[in-house]
C-alpha cells in the first residue's frame, strides 16, 4: 500500500478544531466561578477555530495525496467538504449563544461538542477505509447525541436525543454489516481495492447485498425515505442550534463519504444500487415536499424541507458522472449556507415568543426587517427563485440528471420541487402580510448578526457568481474520488 | 476447524435476531440490547473473514476493537439518556414517549 507516511502536516484543520475542543472543555470544567454570561467567550473561540482550520484546509488544496497507511485521503473534495461544515460549525456557533444562555445550557459544553463534531466530519470526508469511515461517521454521531440532549431538565430534547441514538446506531449496525460482507468478499477494508477485487466481472449478490445495506446506513445521515422518520421530531425537539449544525454539517460529510463510495468503490456495482437510489431519491422529494405542506411548526417544516433537498442531491448522486459529483458539491454548500440562515432567524424569533409555530412569525417584517429579509432570502433560495443560490444549484442537479440520460426523474423533480414554492411562500406570507401579535422590536446580539450577514452574503453571492464554487467542485471530482 | 459458512450462518442468524427485536421491542433497553446483538453479528463476520480470508493481515480484529470501544461509549450515552427520560415519565418505555408522529 503507497501513502503509508504518517503525514501530520496534513492533519491541520482537524488538530486544531479537536485541540479547541479538549482546551474548551477543559476550560469550561475547571474555570472557577464560570458564568452563563462568561462563558460565551467559549463560542467567539470555538468561531475562531473554524476559521483558523477552514484557512489551514484552503491551503492544503491541490495536494492530492494519499497517508496513513491508505486510511486518510486528502484530496480537492475532502478540501471541499471540508470547508462546508466547518462554515456550518462556525455560522452555528456564532449564534448559538443568544439560545443557549437563555436556556440555561454553557455555551463552552456546547462549543467542545460542535468542535468534536466538526472534527469527525473533516475525518469522514477524508476517509479512505471502512475503519477510518466508522469511526468519524460515530464521532460525528456522539457528538450529536449529547448536543440534541443537552438542555438539562427538559424532557423533549432528552426523547428526541434517545430517539436519534437508537435509529442511528441501528442504522451504523446495518451499515457495519454490509461493510463487514464486502470485507469477508474482497479481503480488505480500503475503498480503492473493492473495484479492484471485483475487476470488470459480475459483482457477486453478496456483495449487492453489502452495497445497499451500506446505502442503507448512511441514507439514515441523508434523510433518505423510508429512514427519514427521525427528522421531523429529532428537529422539533432538539435546540434550534443543534439542528442547524445536524441539518447541515452531519449531512454534508456523509455525502462526501458517499461519493466517495458510490461514484468510485461501488461505480462498478452500479447496476444494483442506481435503480434503487434513484426511486428513493424521486420519492424521497415527493415525501419531503408533500409532508411539508400541512405543517405548522417551523422546524418541522424545515425537517420535511431538508428531506426534499436530500432528494434532489440523491437525485444527482444516481446521475453520476463528474457533473453528477459535482452538482452534489455545489448543492450541498448552498443548501448549508441558506439553511444554517433560516436557522439563525428561527433561533432569534422562537426565543421571543417561546415557540416555534409559523404563526409565531406573524409581523416579523415590522418587528425586525432585516430579520424577515434573510429569512425572504434563505426561503427563496431553498425554493429555487433565480438569482439566488438556490436555483443554480437545483439548475446544476438536474442538468446532471438530464446530462445521464435520466429524463422522466428530472421531469417529475422538476414537477415535485414547484410544489416546494407553495408552503415556502406561506411561510413568507405569514411574515410580511399576517397582523403582529406583539409589536416588541427583536433584538439579538452581534454573532447572530454576523452569522446572519455571512448567509445572506452567501446566498447571494453563490447565486450570483456561481463560477468559483463550481469550479472549485468541478476541479475537485475531475481530480479523482481515491 | 469449523467451516467458514457456519460462522457465518451463525452471524446471520444473530443479525436478523437483533433487527427483529430493534424493530419490534417497545422497551428501549430491549431495543439497545437488540442492537448490540446485531453489532456483535458483524464482530463474528469480521473476526471469521479474518481468519479465513487475510489470515495474516488481522484487519478485520483490528476493526472489531473499534466497533466494540464505539458500541460501548455508545451504550453509555443511551443509558444516560434512557436514565433523564425514567427520571421525568417513570418509564422505560418508547411508547409512553410523544415521539414517533412521523
Amino acid at each position: 500500500m503507497d501513502g503509508g507516511a504518517m503525514n501530520f502536516a496534513i492533519l491541520w484543520p482537524e488538530i486544531i478544531t479537536s485541540g479547541v475542543g479538549v482546551l474548551v472543555l477543559a476550560v469550561g470544567l475547571l474555570a472557577k466561578g464560570e458564568t452563563l454570561q462568561r462563558s460565551r467567550a467559549a463560542a467567539w473561540v470555538g468561531v475562531l477555530a473554524t476559521v483558523a482550520a477552514a484557512l489551514a484546509a484552503w491551503n492544503l488544496q491541490g495536494r492530492n495525496l494519499t497517508a496513513f497507511f491508505g486510511g486518510y485521503r486528502l484530496d480537492d473534495l475532502a478540501v471541499f467538504f471540508k470547508i462546508v461544515v466547518l462554515l456550518a460549525a462556525g455560522m452555528t456557533l456564532l449564534f448559538a449563544p443568544d439560545f443557549l444562555v437563555r436556556h440555561f445550557v454553557r455555551p463552552s459544553d456546547f462549543t467542545a461538542l460542535v468542535l468534536f463534531g466538526v472534527t469527525g466530519m473533516m475525518l469522514l470526508a477524508s476517509a479512505l477505509d471502512f475503519i477510518t469511515l466508522y469511526i468519524s461517521l460515530e464521532l460525528i454521531s456522539l457528538s450529536f447525541y449529547a448536543l440534541i440532549a443537552i438542555q438539562k431538565g427538559e424532557v423533549r430534547p432528552a426523547e428526541a436525543g434517545l430517539k436519534y441514538l437508537l435509529l442511528s446506531s441501528l442504522a451504523s449496525a446495518v451499515m457495519l454489516y454490509g461493510m463487514s460482507l464486502i470485507y469477508g468478499l474482497t479481503g480488505s477494508t480500503y475503498l480503492e481495492a473493492i473495484p479492484k477485487a471485483f475487476g470488470s466481472g459480475q459483482w457477486p449478490l453478496l456483495a449487492g447485498v453489502g452495497v445497499l445495506f451500506i446505502l442503507a446506513g448512511l441514507g439514515l445521515k441523508v434523510y433518505l425515505v423510508p429512514f427519514h422518520m427521525w427528522a421531523p421530531d429529532v428537529y422539533e425537539g432538539a435546540p434550534v442550534p443543534t439542528v442547524a449544525f445536524l441539518a447541515t454539517g452531519s449531512s454534508a460529510a456523509t455525502l462526501a463519504v458517499i461519493l466517495r463510495l458510490f461514484e468510485g468503490s461501488f461505480a462498478a456495482a452500479g447496476g444494483v444500487w442506481v435503480p434503487v437510489l434513484l426511486v428513493l431519491a424521486i420519492v424521497t422529494m415527493g415525501v419531503g415536499n408533500l409532508m411539508a405542506l400541512p405543517q405548522t411548526n417551523i422546524k418541522r417544516l424545515l425537517a420535511y424541507s431538508s428531506i426534499a433537498h436530500a432528494g434532489y442531491i440523491l437525485l444527482a448522486v444516481a446521475a453520476g458522472g463528474s457533473s453528477g459529483a459535482a452538482a452534489v458539491m455545489y448543492y450541498t454548500l448552498l443548501y448549508a449556507v441558506s439553511t444554517i440562515a433560516a436557522f439563525a432567524v428561527v433561533s432569534v424569533y422562537s426565543q421571543a415568543a417561546g415557540s416555534s409555530d409559523i404563526q409565531d412569525l406573524a409581523g416579523l417584517a415590522r418587528r425586525s426587517p432585516f430579520l424577515s429579509f434573510v429569512m425572504l432570502a434563505a426561503f427563496a433560495s431553498l425554493a429555487g427563485v433565480p438569482p439566488l443560490a438556490g436555483f443554480m444549484a437545483k439548475f446544476t442537479v438536474f442538468a446532471a440528471a438530464v446530462e445521464a440520460g435520466l429524463l422522466v426523474p428530472a421531469g417529475l423533480g422538476l414537477v415535485i420541487s414547484v410544489i416546494s414554492i407553495y408552503y415556502y411562500f406561506q411561510v413568507i406570507r405569514v411574515m410580511y402580510v399576517s397582523e403582529p401579535r406583539e409589536s416588541t422590536p427583536l433584538t439579538f446580539g452581534w454573532g447572530t448578526r454576523v452569522a446572519l450577514l455571512l448567509g445572506l452574503a452567501g446566498i447571494l453571492l453563490l447565486g450570483v457568481f456561481p463560477g468559483p464554487a463550481l469550479h472549485m467542485a468541478q476541479t475537485a471530482v475531475a481530480a479523482g474520488l481515491f | 476447524m469449523v467451516p467458514l459458512p457456519y460462522y457465518f450462518a451463525l452471524s446471520l442468524t444473530l443479525f436478523s435476531i437483533g433487527l427483529f427485536g430493534a424493530l419490534t421491542k417497545r422497551n428501549a433497553i430491549t431495543v439497545l440490547m437488540s442492537i448490540e446483538l446485531m453489532l456483535n453479528a458483524v464482530n463474528i463476520n469480521l473476526v471469521a473473514f479474518s481468519r479465513f480470508i487475510t489470515p495474516q493481515a488481522l484487519l478485520g480484529h483490528l476493526f472489531v476493537i473499534f466497533t466494540i470501544t464505539v458500541a460501548a461509549a455508545e451504550v453509555a450515552v443511551g443509558l444516560a439518556l434512557v436514565l433523564t427520560l425514567n427520571r421525568h415519565r417513570d418509564s422505560v418505555n418508547l411508547q409512553d414517549f410523544t415521539w414517533l408522529r412521523g
